[in-house]
């Protein structure tokens, strides 16, 4: 059952704050219900899919150097003159 | 001019001298400006940096040089997949202003053999939704008919392409997002295989899922763009070295001696009825090309919605953490605020399906919860691969209708979002168990609405798929799209 209380609960774990909690109470909770059709299936397995891959399959960890083609990444971020990213006050 | 012309009859006029690159892209253009105000494809047109390297191929073709396989053939890209130096947008507010440092592996490769992007295109915000409905940019049109819907989330690839604003356009799939478009739009697309194209500069959604697909008007030109795009990268280590190279040639092999099943649970009850007749129609036409049909059973396709919106909306829900509006993003000023209040407040920017979809992944990953929905979802993730694997050991093949219902209008059901998630039923098991599927336009309803029928193969089996696709292809023919 999704209730205000819950609602608040997600919104604060993925960060939104939400303009219209009643739909999405409602919404959310309509679509939940659907997934409660997972209960009736039968499972004769309680494996779920994986692959293996070989530790020497996996590229070398080495460093690349970034080709910013004379255009430096920082030019394409939120900035101030100073050429520093602001970021909210941790408190 | 005409700009309807396939991806290979584009590279044989300009080899034989017969249209200049510049020509085709600069009639390309015009058309785009006289039909956007009705279609709003694209989000970011890149005209004048397409139009010099148009003028550059032609000098090259004059002068002999060497020149790509595809000769400034003009492709548009969905506004998810990274090309540097444009906007990716997502559709969401949050990428507003979003310039791509680099370029993703797939436009590397296609700029390499001189295609040409004329711009990106839109879609659902984030790739989450199946209309093109849910973009920050407004909802994409149906070049059949401009009240309906287009499909999603590659909305803007299959309108773009259907509409003759290019020859191909590439889009990504993650729950039928290439096939639902193409359907809708009367134009082939294909979903392959997992880990045969490279997600690298994919703006990330659903890791497991996903992949890049190319949407086309013709089968041949699929072939053509994923000779190209597949294979192994370095940059995803999910991708394959592709042994089977050589798609385009032998597409004429026909269907004959094959067999194909038609997936009971995507064929009976629920579907349209003119899809439904499509459906049958598309079955003999291929029996009469000497192919064997033969129902095939796949019972636990039943839970595939509940499965794949729970994997998704997970995946989802972790993948759009990072989005905070400080590096980039839209203009709101974060002086004053403390950190997780701002957060909060610029993050409600996302539209309403992203929020749902965060919304439920956070809850299926919640403490209490993982062991009811998101690991069950994992298991019918595997019943599902293990019965295709069987089905597989069985037919060649395997046929259904690509969506179950005709396109539908604009805004009739954006706000029932179940009703939406229940109508990729068709397209989502692709998906959950990592095979090929490929839609193909089969037939235009009484109303004038596409109709396309999904063929799909075993997992790097896309040489057999595109044969299949091709034989449906030909057995039919079509009328124009009426833009």
């Amino acid at each position: 059952m999704i209730d205000r209380k819950e609602i608040e609960h997600l919104s604060d774990l993925i960060k939104v704050e939400l303009k219209d909690p009643e739909k999405y109470i409602k919404q959310v909770e309509q679509i939940l219900n659907y997934f409660d059709r997972l209960d009736a299936v039968d499972f004769d397995s309680e494996e779920t899919l994986r692959k293996e891959v070989k530790i020497d399959g996996l590229r070398d960890d080495k460093y690349v150097p970034f080709q910013d083609n004379g255009k430096p990444l920082i030019d394409k971020l939120k900035k101030d003159p100073n050429n520093y990213i602001r970021a909210p006050k941790m408190v | 001019m005409n700009l309807g012309i396939s991806a290979t009859e584009f590279i044989a006029q300009v080899k034989a001298g017969m249209i200049s690159v510049e020509e085709f892209l600069a009639q390309t253009f015009e058309r785009i400006k006289k039909i956007e105000p009705q279609i709003h494809a694209f989000i970011t047109l890149n005209e004048n940096v397409a139009m010099v390297q148009a003028k550059d191929i032609d000098k090259k073709i004059k002068a002999k040089e060497k020149v790509g396989a595809f000769f400034g053939m003009p492709i548009s890209v969905k506004d998810n997949i990274c090309v540097e130096g444009l906007r990716t947008t997502c559709a969401s507010k949050m990428l507003d202003n979003f310039v791509s440092p680099y370029d993703a592996t797939v436009i590397t490769k296609l700029k390499s053999e001189d295609s040409i992007i004329v711009g990106k295109v839109n879609l659902d915000e984030f790739a989450m939704g199946s209309t093109t409905e849910f973009s920050y940019f407004g909802p994409t049109r149906n070049p059949w008919n401009t009240e309906y819907v287009p499909g999603g989330s590659s909305g803007g690839s299959g309108a773009s392409v259907s509409s003759m604003e290019c020859i191909i356009s590439l889009g990504s799939d993650t729950g039928g997002s290439v096939r639902s478009p193409a359907s809708f739009c009367s134009v082939v697309g294909l979903k392959p295989t997992y880990g045969l194209v490279s997600r690298y500069g994919l703006i990330s959604y659903s890791n497991s899922i996903e992949q890049i697909g190319p949407i086309a008007r013709r089968v041949e030109d699929i072939a053509l763009v994923l000779d190209i795009i597949s294979g192994e990268d370095p940059r995803d280590n999910t991708t394959v070295s592709n042994k089977t190279v050589g798609y385009a040639k032998d597409l004429n092999a026909g269907v004959s001696g094959k067999k194909i099943g038609i997936i009971k649970q995507m064929t009976g009850e629920g579907l349209d009825k003119e899809v439904s007749s499509a459906t049958n129609k598309a079955i003999s036409k291929l029996q009469s090309l000497g192919a064997q049909c033969i129902e095939i059973s796949l019972d636990a396709v039943e839970h595939s919605v509940e499965a794949y919106y729970t994997i998704a909306s997970a995946e989802a829900s972790s993948n759009l953490a990072r989005y905070d509006n400080i590096r980039y993003g839209f203009d709101y000023s974060n002086e004053g605020f403390e950190f997780k209040a701002y957060i909060s407040k610029v993050r409600s920017n996302f539209g309403p399906e992203v929020t749902r979809r965060m919304l439920l992944g956070a809850f299926v990953l919640s403490a209490g919860y993982y062991g009811k929905y998101y690991l069950k979802a994992q298991k019918v993730r595997t019943m599902i691969k293990s019965q295709i694997d069987d089905a597989f050991k069985k037919v060649d093949l395997l046929l259904c209708p690509t969506m179950p219902i005709l396109p539908f209008k604009i805004g009739e059901k954006v706000d029932d979002p179940l009703k939406l998630y229940l109508s990729d039923i068709n397209t989502i098991t692709a998906n959950l168990s990592g095979i090929p599927a490929i839609s193909v336009p089969f037939e235009i309803s009484n109303s004038g609405l596409p109709i396309g029928i999904q063929l799909l193969a075993n997992s790097f089996e896309e040489k057999k798929l595109l044969q299949g696709a091709y034989a449906l292809q030909e057995s039919t023919k079509l009328q124009e799209v009426p833009i």
